[in-house]
């Protein structure tokens, strides 16, 4: 909703609760919403000092001075929780200064596992999820030492790195054991299948004619990404690139067979939802994000698009037409992921033709390999057994919160991180892989920065095509600044 | 149809059906799989859903009812009971079975008792039961290829129009959902495929399903998988939603719903069933206290569709079909399924549960709660009145779950001397929760009562 203030300026109410996070450490509270001019975050409600004490009503802050701004409700978070919360994100916005206010690196809790004695990480949890109705469930094939999958315990780090509150419902890790030339690896739904490494393919060549057969032969993030000339080159009604790929026909020849693909995002994703869905509508993103998208029609309208237009299709030739076997959800821009999608083979006994299409320049495509058969194992579920807190003491509260899907939820805020162990079953009599399930869902602060464009924005965010074209053009301005500080703006945790 | 039939019957259908099930369970003991997979075997009454590729390029999907050495008997929405032959079946295929088989001439008599363990009828049906399954669909003879085509499914996508060369099975994909044109028997019996599937709640997290919303008496707690529903969502074998409630062996699926996501103007006057569809559109706690209908509790927009655009129909919506794969005494497809209270404390329901009843048999289980909390986001009440409240609302459940455990003692089954009590309950926790309220906010809440 937007007005006309006093001075002539535009003004941008909102009625959702939120907190803002200030440059000088302090948090104002502000349950009944607020409004935003050109120059100053406005509204009743009180502001803490940096040591969380001597509370006094909240007098109005200009807008440079903001951090972020987080949306919440009552339902998800309480009391206890929230203050102990916010002290910690006060002491990480010292920390973070000036470069918070600018900070991009997002969105997901990512999960780190020691490997060779560094963290590695592991997986992006829930990408997307960014609001409680997208809620969802990711699996990921953990990338772990040998010795790792079959000791007693596995310790996985839990990291807030972004500007954003996580809510963390369920942690589970499955243990799928196996014969050594097999992998579990999660179909699109995050149902593991027992894979083979798969055939590379025998030819790959990209919309733009160029041979990638090279880039996608084997998990080495040497990865294939849309060539510049395609990716300037699109329209609304010509938005995708794609990937043409031959493959041997795998043993037996008849049936299913299964596409391995380890594949990210691009940061394209991010410029989309950072900038055109939530900068480009000022402070109507607060109520975007903390109300309208709460409510199930909206936010199908906004999935519904999504799914259509993002993600990655998995398309066979049968006879000379392309016929789609799957659709891959996206994955987020900051781990690798494996997926095995299934595909049906076409009759005949010829090479089987397959073809990768997505929005130009949304994916990285590490390898594509076709393997037989896809199977379903049978899979162990295996709850925490323990979790430590920021603060490295057993987190008893964080531990029953994650261990069952239900509703309550463990939040995460910029900085923390939690150490997660497992006790894993039996050593396994021939190879093992471990996933890692993780379910919930998270709020992106709003940074101090975007209320600038209050003044000038259209109102909330609407799914179109014309916005990804306009998206698209950004990027192909801008994606070497935005890839170059993504990394640099991530949030240490302590 | 006439009573001696022994398909005419819907209960002596289940119970010919068992017989033969039980034959093939021990029929299908003894097969080998191939794909190095253990042998599978139909574990309920409908054999497992196959996709049938014919050399003639048709393909045919629906439930494998039975195999012989020269060919296949299927159940398909579009040409109902159908016979192929092997030599002119190309490729059959098995999505949740794991298989996928082309036929070899003449068939191999392992891989034929393989593909057994996958049929309704392992054992194989005779002349007079294809005949009895023939009448049972309306059919003087089987579908067969050489018929000529079968008949024109529903179209392949609504929405988006799929990219040039790109055949349109992307975006909704409704070439998948066969079973929809048959009508409701063949959607129940997809449904009652998945549930089979889903029986554990396990099964159903591990294949990415996630709780949205809490326990409701009459339609139990929903589980959705995103995935499958911004895929389309019409597919009853892989659906959307899954429906579970506690009960005292633990959380057990009672049925399952379809979903599609409208956007404006969109409508579901094409989709199935008509008239059973219901649309949600607010938040989930709106739409929570929708789903326990009554004129005050909360924005009208869990409606029954219309089937029509209309001045609802601007915004987009989710528009869902239950299908309830327990007993349902307003059938399958109800909003409501009143069964599922009794069903929560161990009890077979009354000849007619109908809402009220139910409503107040949910004391005994979560019902407590739910009421409470129904009438916070109703009503504001000061302390007092919500300790009387809880008071009234906790000897109710009280009294119903000693009422249950009097149903059981005298048999199990309540006879209408035990409804009586029943409703008394009921009726008293309302005049107390009455006494307790102020009279605006009685005028709120009355209507829970009924």
């Amino acid at each position: 909703m937007q007005g006309v203030d006093p001075a002539g300026g535009e003004v941008g109410y909102f009625q959702t609760p939120i907190r803002a996070f200030l440059l000088d450490g302090s948090v104002a509270f502000l349950p009944t919403g607020g409004s935003v001019t050109p120059d100053s975050l406005q509204g009743l409600g009180t502001r803490f000092d940096i040591t969380l004490e001597n509370p006094r009503p909240f007098g109005g802050i200009p807008t440079d001075s903001v951090v972020g701004i987080e949306v919440y409700d009552d339902a998800s978070v309480d009391l206890p929780l929230t203050v102990l919360a916010a002290a910690a994100s006060t002491a990480a916005t010292i920390a973070l200064g000036i470069v918070a206010s600018v900070a991009i690196f997002g969105s997901c809790p990512t999960v780190y596992a020691d490997v060779g004695g560094e963290p590695a990480v592991q997986m992006e949890a829930f990408s997307y999820s960014i609001v409680p109705l997208f809620e969802s469930r990711d699996v990921a094939a953990l990338r772990l030492d040998a010795d790792a999958t079959s000791g007693e315990t596995l310790t996985l780090e839990l990291r807030n790195e972004a500007l954003e509150t996580h809510f963390v419902n369920h942690l589970s890790l499955l243990v799928v054991d196996h014969s050594p030339d097999l992998r579990a690896v999660p179909d699109p739904t995050g149902r593991p299948l027992l894979v083979g490494g798969g055939a590379p393919p025998l030819a790959a060549r990209d919309r733009a004619g160029r041979d990638v057969g090279f880039l996608l032969a084997a998990r080495d993030e040497s990865a294939f990404r849309t060539a510049r000339s395609r990716l300037g080159s699109v329209t609304e009604e010509d938005l995708t690139d794609h990937v043409d790929l031959i493959f041997p026909r795998p043993a037996g020849g008849a049936g299913d067979a299964t596409l391995v693909l380890d594949l990210k995002n691009t940061l394209f994703n991010s410029l989309l939802f950072y900038d055109v869905m939530l900068a480009d509508a000022g402070s109507a993103a607060i109520d975007w994000l903390g109300s309208d998208l709460d409510r199930i029609g909206p936010a199908l309208e906004l999935g519904r698009w999504y799914q259509d237009r993002m993600g990655l299709r998995v398309l066979v030739d049968e006879g000379g037409e392309w016929i789609e076997a799957d659709h891959v959800g996206d994955v987020g821009p900051i781990a690798w992921k494996e997926l095995a999608v299934p595909i049906r083979l076409p009759a005949g006994n010829q090479d089987v033709k397959v073809r990768l299409e997505f929005v130009a320049d949304s994916w990285f495509i590490d390898r594509a390999g076709l393997a037989g058969f896809p199977v379903r194992p049978e899979v162990v579920s295996v709850a925490p057994s323990e979790i430590l807190g920021p603060d490295g003491a057993v987190d008893e509260q964080a531990w029953s919160r994650s261990l069952h899907a239900d509703e309550m939820y463990l939040a995460t805020y910029p900085g923390q991180s939690y150490q997660v162990s497992f006790r894993l079953p039996g050593e396994p009599d021939e190879s093992r892989t471990l996933l890692l399930a993780a379910q919930g869902y998270y709020r992106e602060w709003i940074r101090g920065p975007w209320l600038d464009r209050t003044s000038r924005a259209r109102g909330p965010f609407e799914p179109s095509d014309d916005a990804l074209v306009d998206a698209l053009g950004r990027w192909d301005q801008v994606m070497e600044a935005f890839e170059s500080d993504f990394h640099g703006t991530r949030i240490p945790v302590r | 149809m006439t009573s001696g039939n022994a398909l005419g019957d819907g209960r002596s259908l289940r119970t010919w059906v068992a017989a033969l099930l039980a034959l093939g369970l021990l029929a299908g003991s003894g097969c080998v799989s191939r794909h190095g997979r253990p042998a599978a075997v139909a574990v309920s009454p409908g054999g497992f859903t196959a996709d049938v590729t014919l050399d003639s390029g048709w393909d045919l999907t629906g439930e494998l009812l039975s195999v012989d050495p020269s060919g296949a008997y299927l159940l398909t929405a579009r040409t109902s009971v159908s016979r192929v032959e092997w030599d002119e079946v190309s490729r059959i295929r098995i999505p949740d079975g794991d298989l996928s088989w082309r036929p070899s001439l003449p068939a191999d008599p392992a891989e034929l008792d393989d593909l057994r363990g996958y049929t309704r009828f392992p054992p194989g049906l005779s002349d007079q039961q294809v005949e009895a399954l023939l009448r049972h669909h309306g059919q003087s003879e089987p579908w067969r290829a050489s018929h000529g085509n079968p008949p024109s499914a529903l179209p392949d996508t609504v929405g988006r129009e799929a990219g040039a060369g790109t055949h349109a099975r992307a975006g909704y994909p409704l070439a998948d959902v066969e079973g929809l044109g048959g009508g409701g028997s063949d959607l129940v019996a997809a449904a009652s495929r998945a549930a089979v599937r889903f029986a554990s709640l396990d099964e159903a997290m591990l294949s990415g399903y996630r709780a949205i919303g809490p326990d409701l008496p009459g339609a139990g707690r929903h589980w959705v998988n995103a995935y499958l529903l911004m895929r389309g969502g019409l597919n009853p074998e892989t659906p959307p939603f899954l429906t579970y409630v506690e009960t005292p062996s633990g959380p057990e699926l009672v049925g399952v719903a379809l979903g599609r996501v409208l956007l404006g103007g969109e409508s579901s006057a094409d989709l199935p069933v008509a008239g059973a569809w219901h649309q949600h559109s607010g938040t989930v706690e709106e739409e929570l206290l929708a789903l326990d209908p009554s004129p005050e509790a909360g924005p009208s927009s869990h409606d029954m569709d219309e089937h029509a655009p209309g001045e609802g129909d601007r915004e987009p919506r989710l528009t869902m079909l239950h299908i309830w794969t327990v007993a349902s005494p307003e059938g399958p497809f109800a909003l409501d399924n009143w069964a599922l209270p009794f069903r929560r404390i161990g009890l077979p329901p009354p000849p007619s549960p109908d809402a009220a009843r139910g409503r107040a048999a949910y004391l005994a289980s979560g019902g407590q709660v739910y009421y409470r909390d129904l009438i916070a986001g109703l009503v504001s009440l000061e302390p007092k009145e919500v300790e009387a409240v809880d008071k009234a609302l906790s000897r109710a459940g009280q009294d119903v779950r000693r009422w249950a455990e009097a149903v059981r003692r005298g048999g199990g089954v309540p006879s209408s001397d035990a409804l009586v009590r029943l409703d008394d309950v009921w009726a008293t926790l309302w005049r107390r929760i009455e006494d307790a309220v102020p009279s605006r906010a009685w005028a709120v809440i009355a209507s829970l009562a009924s």
